[in-house]
């Protein structure tokens, strides 16, 4: 058993990316930093539900004064890299006249909070974060939407509902069913981006483990953070999969029945068309 | 957009005509689907609406309650103009059923939970409330022992009954059917013809588009064919089925009877 320690420690790759004992060092560390990953995802993630539904409602809207500004934010958003923004928010926002004002009217901004991380890195982190995560939770959202049979939105208006409620009890309701597992994957892709921060000094995960890297000359705290990673990914993608696979079945019945095959409906033309429409565009 | 009328409300009594289309036009795009249709359905009248497809009865049907907006000319609903921008359209629609070829039940609610819904969420009653109501009506169309059913549990039949009563739990003035029993198997058309009988029966003002021809006869009060957007004929189901007079209305029965 020694002779096996003596030489895990003296072969080059065991020991520089397996090296006990160096992990043994970075755990402690890692581990405290495994909440402050999971606040900045799973908060982000949280404010930027409605932030995605707010800009997903903004690009189906009949006005292209709505429309126009969300698709412009959404395509930024996706068409960058979330590095590029992470740099811009963090070290462009405190330069903006605006965040002094604030910054100087609250000291206490800049006082350590929760796992001495200061107030304003926090605002940042969630900030970018969440902003980012609501221009793809916009197209799935979106999408999602969508998908709904125009019949449904239909029914609940000839019921005497507004558009709104319509959309809160029976349109949105359904949509959530369709897209969570799609909103899970989009979860764990947020999750794994909050590495990034480290970029900009935050003590999550990855600059923890570079910090202990540093220090040991050693990467093995690189493969310890990707374990702590992967111990949240993938049960979490195992269960999407299950969902998505309990979902395709419950979808089997409910809505609109289709129509026998080798009965073709007598589909009117006027029907067809008013199909292509959009489904928020019933009614006024 | 629709058109501005200067007088968006009537004077109205039961001995009017509950539901007038004057003069209406609808269009999508370059294609004209009605060309002006003139229709009165007097309060209780079971008035069903036959042509072929593509002929604009669906259209006309869902330009009553605004599902379709109608191009020009006016739809009025008891004392209001229907297609008049600053009509309540939602207060007006609590009054006007609709049934749909689709079915279109909320998959995610139970059968009670359908015909719950909007009591609760337009009419504001309680759940209690709603929940009684919603069983009493299901009972009605005779699913009295599937109020717990989900919508995918159903049959297409039992699930266009849940429609059926889904819209009369909001106690109605006019019934509105699209088509019915279109997507329906053959033999589960008879229970879905059965209800709206009754209906017929308990007075209830019905505008029934469907190629169901029994039903036209045994139960309509007026048969209404419409052809290329516009009323062809319209008389008593034993005018128009027993001696049509206009050669579209000839041409069409000839093909389908």
């Amino acid at each position: 058993m020694d002779q096996l320690a003596v030489w895990w420690e003296a072969n080059t790759i065991t020991h520089l990316f397996f090296s006990p004992s160096v992990m043994g060092e970075a755990f402690g560390v890692i581990l405290k930093a495994l909440p402050v990953s999971l606040l900045f995802g799973v908060g982000a993630f949280l404010i930027g539900i409605p932030l995605g539904l707010g800009l997903a409602f903004m690009k189906m809207a009949k006005t292209r004064w709505l429309r126009w500004p969300a698709t412009a934010y959404v395509d930024f958003v996706r068409g960058t890299p979330l590095f590029l923004q992470i740099l811009l928010v963090f070290f462009g926002l405190p330069l903006f006249p605006f965040y002094k004002v604030v910054l100087a009217a609250n000291p206490w901004m800049n006082d350590a909070a929760l796992f001495n991380i200061s107030w304003s890195l926090y605002f940042r982190g969630f900030l970018v974060l969440s902003f980012n995560s609501a221009a793809y939770l916009t197209e799935i959202f979106r999408a999602g939407i969508q998908s709904i049979s125009r019949g449904q939105m239909e029914a609940a208006r000839s019921l005497g509902m507004t558009v709104p409620k319509a959309m809160m009890y029976v349109i949105i309701p359904q949509t959530v069913r369709r897209i969570l597992p799609t909103m899970m994957s989009e979860f764990i892709l947020l999750f794994k981006d909050t590495a990034l921060l480290a970029a900009v000094g935050l003590p999550e995960i990855v600059l923890r483990a570079r910090e202990v890297a540093a220090a040991k000359f050693n990467p093995s705290p690189y493969v310890l953070a990707s374990l702590f990673y992967l111990v949240i990914t993938i049960p979490l993608g195992r269960f999407v999969a299950r969902l998505e696979d309990r979902l395709a079945q419950a979808e089997g019945g409910g809505g609109a029945v289709a129509p026998p095959p080798d009965d073709p409906l007598p589909i009117d033309s006027e029907h067809e068309i008013a199909r292509h429409e959009r489904v928020v565009d019933i009614g006024d | 957009m629709s058109p501005e009328a200067k007088t968006p409300t009537r004077n109205y009594t039961e001995a009017q005509p509950i539901v007038s289309i004057r003069d209406l036009k609808k269009s999508f795009g370059d294609l004209v689907v009605l060309d002006g249709v003139d229709l009165d359905v007097e309060k209780g009248e079971v008035v069903v609406i036959l042509g072929p497809s593509g002929s604009g009865k669906s259209t006309m049907l869902r330009c009553v309650n605004r599902l379709e907006h109608p191009t020009a000319g006016e739809v009025w609903f008891e004392d209001t103009l229907v297609n008049y921008s600053k009509t309540n359209i939602n207060r007006m629609r609590e009054h006007i059923g609709m049934v749909f070829q689709q079915f279109n039940l909320f998959p995610h609610l139970t059968a009670r939970g359908n015909v719950a819904l909007a009591l609760r969420k337009v009419l504001g009653k309680s759940k209690e409330e709603a929940d009684q109501i919603a069983v009493e009506q299901l009972e009605r169309v005779d699913l009295g022992d599937r109020v717990d059913y989900y919508p995918s549990q159903l049959s297409g039949g039992q699930q266009q009954r849940v429609a059926i009563a889904r819209a009369l739990a909001m106690d109605p003035h006019v019934m509105l059917f699209d088509e019915v029993t279109s997507a329906l198997d053959p033999e589960l058309v008879r229970g879905v013809l059965d209800v709206m009988k009754e209906l017929a029966l308990a007075g209830m003002t019905m505008l029934v588009v469907t190629h169901e021809m029994g039903f036209a006869r045994d139960v309509g009060s007026r048969v209404v064919f419409m052809d290329g957007g516009v009323i062809v004929e319209q008389g008593t189901p034993e005018e128009v089925f027993d001696n049509p007079q206009n050669e579209r209305t000839q041409d069409f029965l000839g093909h389908i009877m």
